[in-house]
């Protein structure tokens, strides 16, 4: 009889403990004194970042859920929406209207017709296929779109673990006390599919995905001009820090030389030396391209002022309020100083490694490039 | 005697977690019955009157991510398809009337052809209308403002898209504006441009600018709407330093809410991106916030009054929302990523007349 009573008792006393449980780490989405930086509060440097829109969120969860499938939503909810709402959000924004264009802007300025595909382009949401992946030319990943390439893959919106800023991309406002600023586009140190952390928007970086690129010299995925990795010393090949690129906001130099105030050595030069890219300084001739000599739209970096050591001055005047928004293809002419600013106007810059009007996102076509490097004697 | 004791006892610990077991099973059951509702959630306070998703015909049946619209004559609704680089016209009743503008490109970049034709758009991302009818598109790629007659005949664009205005703007190259909100009232037109407010006339002609680069109080970054009430006074969703800002006729700052990013502080934010303004019957201001889903109304001295809606795809829903207008006591809001637009009713406007 003890028994029965001690079982009933027993049960009941489960029943009770079992509807009053609590998970022990649940996150609880109704609590507003919580919010993500309680548990996620710092980046790979211990350093909280806060720029712009796209760190400090502070306000709780509701913030969060705007763009993230907290604890995956219940069916029919409208926070369970399927992939596209990553790159729905970034658009919210970065459709022109809020910052740079990324999709379109190549259709929008007629640089490829209307309704037409991009001869490059990286399918945000739509594939999973990377070219020069393998050494037999392509391989699938696994991307954060429930498969298929995201633009969270490379970017970090939060600014968390990001590569180490562009310093020659300065720019600063009039009666503006802050430096110059520069910007790491929000790219991963580890984009999808990377090892190992890299500091740098380098061929290692775009490695992470296109891996068979780096292994010099076999199969299809023929990696010219990495034609045999033992013909570099071991690590050297194809490395960030061979690029001849200013070395601070503040400064012209690179760390092979003066280049004056630009970054030209970070885009492949012309021999020619044309108005869209000057003539191959010694400054560049020695040193080992990276896959952004090749691929890559010509970064403008922006001139120093005549007498100043501080990035380019925005001003309220009108040259001042575009030029250092509005990048051009020629590093030393932006658009406000050209004799014909439509001329020098580069609707490209912002769309690479996004979309590109050439083949393979190559910065140019034909025999130009080749002749980059294979000069005419 | 002592296994009596102790059936009393066990009898008694049953009941008391009976009991218990049952008042769980009847709060829980409270809870689940219950609409939960977060003081810092978002209030639901909308109902859809009316919900299209395109025309229904012809090679575009749908929109593609509608950034405008705006009530016009008669209570027609004309909607900025932006995808599909059209305006698409519906009857007051939701009933589709016709389209009009094509893709045509003004400002080309070096190397490519101009392809532009009165009437062809470029990325329209907002549009307005005047007292006549008038339908003002915000043309964002062609740098420049398109103004139609109510059936969709191009009448005239301005500003030049190749020519500075003002002291200068942030259209390509340097000319016209590239413009991401226009609103009409009067003879007054006003456009947002990447820094800056420029106002002109109903035939074009250049009035004033104000705003530049940065977070100070007369400061803009990437605004993307606007603005007037009948005393003049101008209002600004001025996105990228999640802020709404008032200034006076003349463009003097007269006050803001929201703080740009670099002074978070711990708590709620009235805005993360504000895009779309209009005001309302009573002179209060709402405003759209893309990325919060909601609307925000505010009074004109710039007090939050209350946030309306809520984030999902159901009628009454918001899914991005980037634009609004105000027509009595409807709301028409462009519900971008759910690839639609909502005629909305706020039952406090109705609990207030």
């Amino acid at each position: 009889m003890a028994l029965r009573f001690g079982l009933v008792v027993s049960a009941l006393a489960l029943m009770v403990v079992g509807l009053t449980a609590v998970p022990a780490h649940a996150y609880d989405l109704q609590d507003p004194t919580r919010d993500c930086n309680d548990c996620h509060s710092s980046d790979e440097t211990g350093q909280q970042s806060r720029k712009g829109p796209h760190a400090g969120y502070t306000t709780g969860t509701q913030f969060c859920a705007s763009c993230h499938e907290v604890h995956s939503a219940p069916a029919g909810s409208g926070l369970l929406l399927p992939g596209p709402t990553a790159k729905a959000t970034c658009e919210t924004c970065h459709d022109g209207t809020g910052g740079s264009g990324v999709f379109g802007a190549l259709a929008a300025r007629g640089v490829i017709p209307e309704g037409a595909v991009p001869p490059a382009t990286h399918r945000m949401e739509v594939t999973n296929l990377v070219p020069g992946g393998s050494s037999e030319g392509t391989s699938t990943m696994w991307f954060s779109a429930e498969g298929l390439l995201s633009c969270l893959d490379c970017h970090s919106p939060h600014d968390a673990g990001t590569v180490e800023p562009f310093v020659g991309d300065r720019v600063r406002g009039e009666e503006d006390t802050r430096s110059p600023v520069s910007s790491s586009r929000l790219l991963r140190r580890m984009p999808t599919g990377a090892d190992v952390a890299v500091s740098d928007y380098g061929s290692q970086w775009c490695a992470s995905c296109h891996r068979a690129r780096m292994t010099g010299g076999s199969g299809p995925a023929a990696n010219h001009p990495v034609e045999d990795e033992s013909l570099w010393l071991p690590g050297e090949y194809f490395h960030y820090g061979n690029v001849a690129r200013v070395t601070g906001l503040d400064t012209t130099d690179t760390a092979h030389g003066a280049l004056g105030g630009s970054n030209f050595g970070y885009v492949m030069p012309d021999t020619n030396g044309s108005a869209e890219a000057p003539a191959r300084t010694e400054e560049q001739g020695p040193h080992m391209p990276i896959c952004q000599q090749c691929h890559e739209d010509a970064r403008n970096v922006g001139d120093f002022d005549d007498s100043a050591d501080q990035g380019k001055v925005l001003s309220s005047d009108a040259a001042g309020l575009h030029e250092g928004f509005r990048p051009s293809v020629n590093g030393s002419e932006t658009a406000a100083h050209a004799a014909d600013p439509q001329e020098y106007y580069n609707p490209r810059f912002g769309s690479f490694p996004h979309e590109s009007a050439n083949e393979y996102f190559l910065i140019e076509t034909d025999d130009d490039l080749c002749l980059n490097c294979h000069v005419k004697q | 005697m002592i296994r009596g004791r102790q059936q009393r006892i066990f009898a008694a610990l049953a009941a008391v977690l009976t009991a218990v077991l049952v008042g769980l099973l009847v709060v829980l059951f409270g809870l689940m019955q219950r609409q939960e509702v977060k003081p810092s959630e978002p209030q639901a306070g909308l109902r859809a009157e009316i919900v299209v998703s395109g025309p229904a015909e012809g090679d575009h049946p749908l929109f593609d991510r509608p950034l405008g619209a705006a009530f016009g004559k008669d209570g027609r609704v004309y909607v900025a398809d932006t995808g599909n680089n059209r305006i698409v016209v519906f009857g007051a009743d939701g009933t589709y009337l016709s389209s009009f503008g094509r893709f045509g490109v003004a400002k080309p970049a070096s190397g490519s052809t101009a392809t532009w034709t009165k009437g062809e758009l470029n990325a329209p991302v907002a549009v307005d209308t005047d007292t006549d009818g008038n339908v003002y598109v915000a043309d964002f790629y062609n740098d420049s403002i398109s103004v139609f007659d109510a059936e969709g005949e191009f009448l005239r664009r301005f500003p030049d898209p190749t020519k500075p205005v003002g002291k200068g703007s942030s259209g390509q190259g340097g000319g016209g504006i590239a413009v991401t909100d226009v609103a009409v009232l009067g003879d007054r037109v006003l456009a947002t441009d990447t820094y800056q407010v420029f106002e002109f006339t109903r035939d074009g002609r250049f009035v004033r600018q104000f705003g530049r680069p940065g977070t100070g109080p007369a400061d803009l970054d990437h605004p993307n709407g606007i603005a007037i009430d009948r005393s003049g006074r101008i209002y600004v969703a001025d996105s990228n330093n999640q802020r709404v800002a008032a200034f006076d006729a003349a463009g003097v700052p007269l006050w803001r809410l929201g703080v740009p990013a670099a002074d978070f502080t711990r708590g709620a934010r009235p805005f993360n991106v504000p895009r779309g303004v209009a005001i309302m019957p009573d002179g209060d201001v709402i405003v759209v916030d893309a990325l919060d889903h909601v609307l925000v109304r505010l009074s004109a001295d710039g007090k939050q009054v209350a946030r309306y809606g809520q984030r999902g795809v159901a009628p009454g829903e918001l899914n991005f929302p980037n634009s609004i207008d105000v027509d009595g006591d409807r709301l028409l809001v462009a519900d971008k990523e759910n690839n639609r637009v909502q005629v909305l009713r706020l039952e406090t406007i109705r609990n207030q007349q």
